[in-house]
C-alpha cells in the first residue's frame, strides 16, 4: 500500500525529492503518506483494514516524537521552524479523518476553512487545482 | 399547466445565485480532488502491474 501511495506523490505532486530523504526523515514522510492514504481512503475510515490499523499505530507511535521537518521549508517557501509549527498541526495526528470527510460527504464554508488549515491537505487541493488534468477531470 | 408565478414573489437576487454558484463550484471540486487522487493511485496501480505482466512475457 505504501509504495503505491509514494509512486503517486512522486509522480503526480512532485515529491520526489521530499521522499528521497525518507532514509534520512522517516517520520516526515510517514507523516505525508499517511495524509495521502486518508484521502484515498476517506470511504473506508469505519472499516478496519490492515493497512488503516497499521497507519494508526505508526501515526500513535509518532505522538510523544519532535517532529523534525528538514526537507518540507523550501517546499513552503518558509523557514524549517515554520514548517515545525506546521506540521504539528497536521490533521494526521490523531488521525482527523473528519478533516477530509467533512468537505466531501458534508460539505460546507466551515469544512472547507477547516480542511485548508491544514497544510499538506491545502498542498493536495492546490496540486488538483492547478492541473490541468485535475480540473479537465471534474468536467 | 403549470401554476402561474405569484405576483408578490421575490426575484432570485444575483448575489444569492452567486453565492449557491460558489458553494456548488467549491463541494464539486473537493469531492473532484477525492476522486481524481482515486483514480491517479488507480491508476499509477494498473500501470504497476501491466509493467509486471509485460517483464513475465
Amino acid at each position: 500500500m505504501r509504495k503505491s501511495i509514494e509512486v503517486v506523490m512522486a509522480e503526480e505532486l512532485g515529491l520526489a525529492d521530499v521522499l528521497a530523504k525518507g532514509a534520512s526523515d522517516e517520520r516526515e514522510v510517514t507523516l505525508l503518506v499517511v495524509t495521502l492514504m486518508m484521502m484515498l481512503y476517506t470511504h473506508r475510515h469505519l472499516k478496519d483494514d490492515v493497512f488503516i490499523t497499521e497507519a494508526r499505530a505508526v501515526v500513535n507511535g509518532l505522538q510523544n516524537d519532535a517532529l523534525p521537518l528538514k526537507g518540507l521549508g523550501p517546499l513552503l517557501n518558509g523557514s524549517e521552524d515554520e514548517a515545525t509549527a506546521l506540521l504539528t498541526e497536521t490533521s494526521v495526528m490523531g488521525m482527523k479523518w473528519s478533516v477530509q470527510r467533512d468537505v466531501n460527504y458534508r460539505y460546507s464554508k466551515k469544512a472547507e476553512d477547516r480542511f485548508m488549515s491544514y497544510f499538506f491537505e491545502t498542498y493536495l487541493f492546490a496540486v488538483f487545482g492547478l492541473s490541468a488534468e485535475g480540473r479537465a477531470f471534474i468536467m | 399547466m403549470a401554476a402561474p408565478a405569484k405576483a408578490n414573489s421575490k426575484p432570485a437576487s444575483s448575489t444569492t445565485g452567486t453565492k449557491q454558484f460558489q458553494f456548488f463550484y467549491s463541494r464539486t471540486c473537493f469531492r473532484g480532488m477525492n476522486e481524481w487522487y482515486k483514480h491517479l493511485h488507480t491508476e499509477s496501480k494498473d500501470r504497476k502491474k501491466g509493467q509486471k505482466s509485460v517483464l513475465q512475457h
